[in-house]
């Protein structure tokens, strides 16, 4: 009887021991490898983002420069490292500073297209009036009497901003692309001198429009 | 003198001459532009022999007479004077421009033919002291007069005019532009013949 109890307790005792030793090794064996591993991968991820935040920023930083891309390419190359959501505050303000010259270059270049469409629809108008004011010299240096010839004065009249638009005309052109020009004169003189001298021997070189329309300065050449 | 002082007095006049001279070279210009300058001045003058057929002709409405007076006198000198001869008296009279044009507008004939016909230069535009370029370019003028009693006066004159040219600079529409001036000096009469 004695000798039962202690072994019971023995008994006991050793399988509280194997347990907790078999609780240590599952721990050394299974548990402490995997924190490693953790580790390793916390510290690739790390690396990682190290990377991306790198390239980012000279990414960002280029985007600055004359790089040969286009505002639309720099644009969508900003978005994109915006979605990277890096949560690093050199990045942030970067991408900031980058917003900031990209939006500026975009209002840029909006206005360049909106001044290149203006510029367009004003030589698509010049390009109208060059040919109504050239007909009016034609039908004033051709009409039969003073009358007509006064009548087509008043209509190539309502075409410029007053009888006083500056008339220039260019008597030679040198080969540097300077322009030799004949006192200068106004519209309502030269119409009236095509009426007495019954000719014009000019073309229309330049043709300034305002706002209206009309024409605001006239250059001729000699044919 | 010192030998000193000798070599800067004679440094100070090869100064001048030396910005004379370049002064003169920048006045100077290309063969192109001056034919340009010949064209326009003998243009200026073919516009002054329509302005005088338009006065002359009894037809041109009086407004539009007095407008191309007006035309014409902007073509002179402001103390330019017209030479004016006849085959009936020996004096030459001279008018200022517009007393000439209106001394032709009242012309006591029914018919007026002016026309002036081979228009060239007798002295080439040479360039002056002053800047300007100054020439003389020959005309020779037929007149025809006719009464109502059908009496007709002809004679044929042979006229020079003295023209002058000026670079000049004027604004226009904000810019400053460069522009040749050609203007008319004296028309003087040289000699007239039946």
């Amino acid at each position: 009887m004695k000798s039962c109890l202690p072994s019971k307790f023995a008994v006991a005792l050793r399988a509280k021991l194997m347990f907790a030793m078999m609780f240590f090794l599952v721990v050394v064996v299974v548990v402490a490898p995997g924190c490693s591993g953790r580790k390793k991968a916390e510290q690739a991820l790390q690396e990682q983002r190290d990377k991306s935040i790198q390239e980012a920023l000279k990414s960002l930083k280029a985007l600055m420069t004359d790089n040969g891309m286009t505002v639309e390419q720099k644009r969508a190359e900003w978005n994109r490292i915006k979605n990277l959501n890096l949560n690093h505050a050199e990045v942030d303000e970067w991408l900031e500073k980058v917003d900031v010259y990209l939006t500026q270059e975009e209002k840029r270049m909006a206005e360049e297209k909106a001044e290149a469409e203006r510029q367009a629809a004003e030589k698509g108008k010049s390009k109208k009036s060059f040919q109504q004011v050239l007909i009016y010299f034609e039908r004033i240096a051709n009409a039969p009497s003073v009358e007509e010839a006064n009548r087509h004065i008043q209509e190539a009249l309502s075409l410029f901003a007053s009888g006083q638009v500056p008339v220039l005309i260019v008597i030679s052109t040198s080969a540097n692309g300077s322009k030799d020009y004949d006192r200068p004169t106004t519209i309502r003189k030269y119409l009236d001198y095509i009426k007495d001298q019954r000719r014009y021997e000019m073309q229309a070189e330049l043709l300034k429009l305002d706002e209206q329309g009309k024409i605001k300065e006239l250059e001729l050449i000699k044919q | 003198m010192s030998m000193s002082r000798y070599i800067m007095v004679l440094a100070f006049f090869m100064g001048i001459s030396a910005a004379l001279v370049g002064q003169e070279k920048s006045l100077e210009i290309t063969a192109q532009r001056k034919r340009a300058i010949d064209s326009l001045a003998l243009e200026k003058v073919r516009d002054l022999s329509r302005y005088i057929t338009l006065v002359g002709n009894k037809s041109t409405p009086f407004s539009e007479a007095q407008r191309v007076i007006d035309r014409a006198v902007e073509l002179f000198s402001d103390d330019a004077q017209i030479g004016v001869s006849s085959l009936n008296r020996r004096e030459i009279r001279y008018f200022t421009v517009r007393r000439y044009f209106d001394h032709l507008m009242a012309l006591n004939y029914e018919q007026v033919s002016v026309e002036w016909y081979n228009i060239q230069y007798v002295s080439d535009l040479e360039l002056q002291p002053d800047g300007r370029y100054v020439g003389v370019i020959t005309i020779f003028q037929k007149f025809t007069g006719k009464t109502n009693e059908g009496l007709k006066y002809e004679d044929t004159t042979k006229k020079d005019i003295t023209i002058y040219v000026e670079k000049k600079q004027t604004q226009i529409g904000g810019r400053l532009v460069d522009y040749w001036d050609v203007w008319l000096g004296d028309v003087r009469v040289a000699h007239t013949s039946k």
